[in-house]
């Protein structure tokens, strides 16, 4: 039994974590940094503890202050959501020494698949097919070039230590070597404190499908389909879908079999990701075991929207001993879903991210549409963490219902105050190679200039923005009202807490 | 209220517009655009949330910000636009020296050309990192630099200049 869980974590994933336990009638603590004091996901749950400055490295990743909240606020189970000490193990042993319940799997199982040399091992052992590459002893800039003319060009350099993109380089020429690797390193070090690089076989022009893996603490487990996540910028997921609008039947067969056969082989337990580059389509179609994400990811939403099940309650009830709440002949896929997910960043300034007030900010309602957000109006977006402001996620009953649904709410999705990447998320979905689901994960860095041109801002502004504009600027009362939301003033605290619709 | 008459900036291009009838009782006003034959009707729905009727179309437009950086919504797309009394004198145009500055926080990990180097439009010149990223800093357009405002290793805040460019 959990009674009281903490959260640790912050944005759109803790009011998301918030929001289940209220559902389930656990009481949430949030944890905040001194950059965090007045964020939304510190009063969506019951109660808060601050954890230290605005600096992730001394608040969210600090793995003795939140074992020391936890304590503090009489906490009984502690959730990472994504991110920050979500797959570090140090962290689960650490909740596990100090009797808390760790709402993930074991800290050995977190261990073993966060390294990618034994992740590696346990898939081929399972019999999983794997990409050639690995973690050269050689650490030096002359080794990894060593090893990357070994396994041969292209080949993919990345941080050893983690995922998400950060310290990852594509090489296709031995001259790009040089210059690859010190900035490789430079990043690694800089997103995990370690500058370990890994050297691995780059796949052409291939996709990224993943399979939601579940198992319970009673041998059980099952999977929830795949998600395809090809459309990524500089190796960063930022549109995802269910199903893959490519896997035929029988390839989805061999891989969930296989991602079963993975979890299985490392005894897992709670929600995990496994995921694969798909080379090929049609039922030739190969894949490779890439990692496992041993935690909740970002875009659990799609599944959530085509299974229909509830991901977070599950990871709760699971951590707390119950079975498994489905058994697998009960899941099935049903319609389409697609999760785009809403950066403060500017596109036409080379997406640097974005830092300031959010002047207005107004999510669409309408059917089909889930938004999980971080933010508020009149809040700020700061400079310290990550810069997803939120995800839309929109489901229909295909893919081109999900897709039209994403389109006409990301045209309704009023953010003003800093730049987003909706207007690149909008050209992206009205893109014909994207609806024609003819994409791989270098669309993106292929098509990118095309984009970003396409987002020049037309030569002359509509006449209802300048009749909007001088109406609002005439307007005393409504100067007013804006002073107040600027001043971040939020009359009723429930207001907070209605941007979660299940 | 009075008719005001407004000149709005968006960029190097501008438009007077004039509103004819500030919102009333029914929230409803109506405004006309330099360039358009009949007057816009701006309904005002929520504090910052309009329904615009132009011809015999009406959508939805969101407005926020201040006269001197006022942001508007509409359609997916995001307008930075500079609203002023019509009298009011423009500002000078910046001159052809610029200084180009950090967007946010960062520290700056690489300084890529040296004071006097011709560069084109797009080059990256310096590359800062932030949120653990690295951003490139590129020419805004052909030209020289005329000085380096800091060193590999400075954090840099917002506004700091960090070159100089001709």
């Amino acid at each position: 039994m959990i009674s009281r869980l903490l959260i640790a974590n912050r944005g759109e994933i803790a009011r998301r974590i918030a929001a289940a336990c209220r559902e389930l009638g656990i009481e949430s603590v949030a944890v905040y940094s001194e950059a965090d004091s007045r964020a939304p996901h510190r009063l969506a749950a019951d109660r808060s503890v601050a954890i230290g400055p605005a600096a992730a490295a001394e608040s969210y990743l600090q793995i003795g202050r939140l074992i020391d909240a936890a304590r503090q606020s009489g906490a009984d189970a502690i959730h990472p959501g994504y991110g920050f000490l979500s797959e570090n193990p140090a962290f689960a042993a650490a909740c596990a020494d100090a009797g808390l319940t760790f709402v993930g799997p074991p800290a050995d199982v977190i261990a073993r698949m966060g390294s990618k040399i034994e992740a590696r091992r346990v898939a081929e052992a399972a019999g999983v097919p794997v990409v050639p590459g690995g973690t050269p002893p050689d650490q030096s800039d002359a080794g990894i070039r060593q090893e990357a003319l070994r396994i041969g060009l292209p080949v993919l350099v990345k941080a050893s230590a983690g995922g998400g993109g950060k310290g990852m380089r594509t090489v296709r020429t031995e001259a790009e070597l040089d210059a690859a690797i010190p900035a490789a390193r430079r990043e690694a070090t800089a997103a995990f404190g370690d500058g370990t690089l890994y050297v691995e076989r780059l796949v052409d022009r291939p996709r990224h499908v993943e399979v939601q893996v579940f198992g319970d603490h009673h041998g059980r487990v099952v999977h929830l389909f795949e998600r395809e996540c090809s459309v990524q910028r500089r190796h960063q997921k930022i549109i995802e879908e269910s199903p893959s609008p490519v896997l035929t039947p029988a390839v989805r067969a061999r891989m969930t079999r296989a991602a079963l056969a993975a979890a299985q082989a490392v005894g897992y337990r709670n929600a995990g990701t496994i995921e694969f580059l798909l080379d090929g389509t049609g039922d030739e179609a190969r894949f490779y075991f890439l990692e496992m994400n041993t935690r909740l990811q970002v875009e659990h939403p799609v599944t959530e929207a085509v299974t229909g099940v509830d991901l977070v309650r599950a990871q709760i009830e699971v951590a707390a001993g119950a079975p498994l709440p489905w058994r697998q002949e009960e899941l099935t896929q049903r319609g389409h879903a697609i999760e785009c997910r809403v950066y403060a960043e500017d596109p036409a300034q080379g997406f640097i991210p974005q830092a300031g007030p959010l002047r207005l900010y107004r999510e669409p309602v309408r059917p089909g549409i889930r938004i999980d957000s971080g933010v508020v109006e009149g809040g700020e977006v700061s400079v310290y963490y990550d810069p997803m402001l939120a995800k839309l996620i929109a489901a229909g009953e295909s893919r081109e219902a999900a897709r039209a649904r994403a389109m006409a709410a990301l045209r309704a999705y009023a953010v003003l105050g800093i730049r987003t990447n909706i207007p690149f998320l909008l050209q992206i979905l009205g893109h014909p190679r994207f609806q024609a689901a003819d994409i791989d994960t270098g669309f993106l860095d292929r098509e990118g200039p095309a984009f970003v041109a396409g987002l020049a801002a037309p030569a002359a502004v509509p006449a209802a923005v300048l009749a909007a504009a001088a109406v609002h600027e005439a307007q005393p009362a409504d100067r007013a009202a804006r002073t107040a939301a600027q001043a971040g003033v939020v009359n009723d605290p429930w207001e907070l807490l209605d941007n979660w619709r299940g | 209220m009075a008719q005001q008459k407004l000149t709005i900036r968006a960029g190097d291009t501008s438009c007077t517009v004039e509103v004819l009838t500030g919102l009333d009782e029914a929230a409803l006003g109506r405004v006309a655009v330099e360039g358009e034959a009949e007057p816009l009707q701006v309904a005002r729905l929520q504090p910052g949330a309009y329904q615009v009727t132009h011809g015999d179309r009406t959508r939805p437009v969101f407005v926020a910000g201040t006269r001197d950086a006022c942001w508007v919504f509409m359609d997916g797309q995001v307008f930075q636009l500079e609203v002023a009394a019509s009298t009011a004198r423009r500002r000078p145009q910046a001159g052809a020296h610029e200084a180009l500055s950090a967007p946010m926080p960062a520290t700056v990990v690489k300084v890529l050309v040296a004071p006097g180097q011709a560069v084109k439009r797009g080059d990256t010149l310096i590359v800062l990192e932030a949120r653990k990223m690295e951003l490139p800093v590129r020419a805004p357009g052909d030209g020289v630099v005329a000085a380096i405002d800091c060193r590999e290793g400075d954090l840099v805040q917002p506004g700091t200049p960090l070159l100089e460019f001709e």
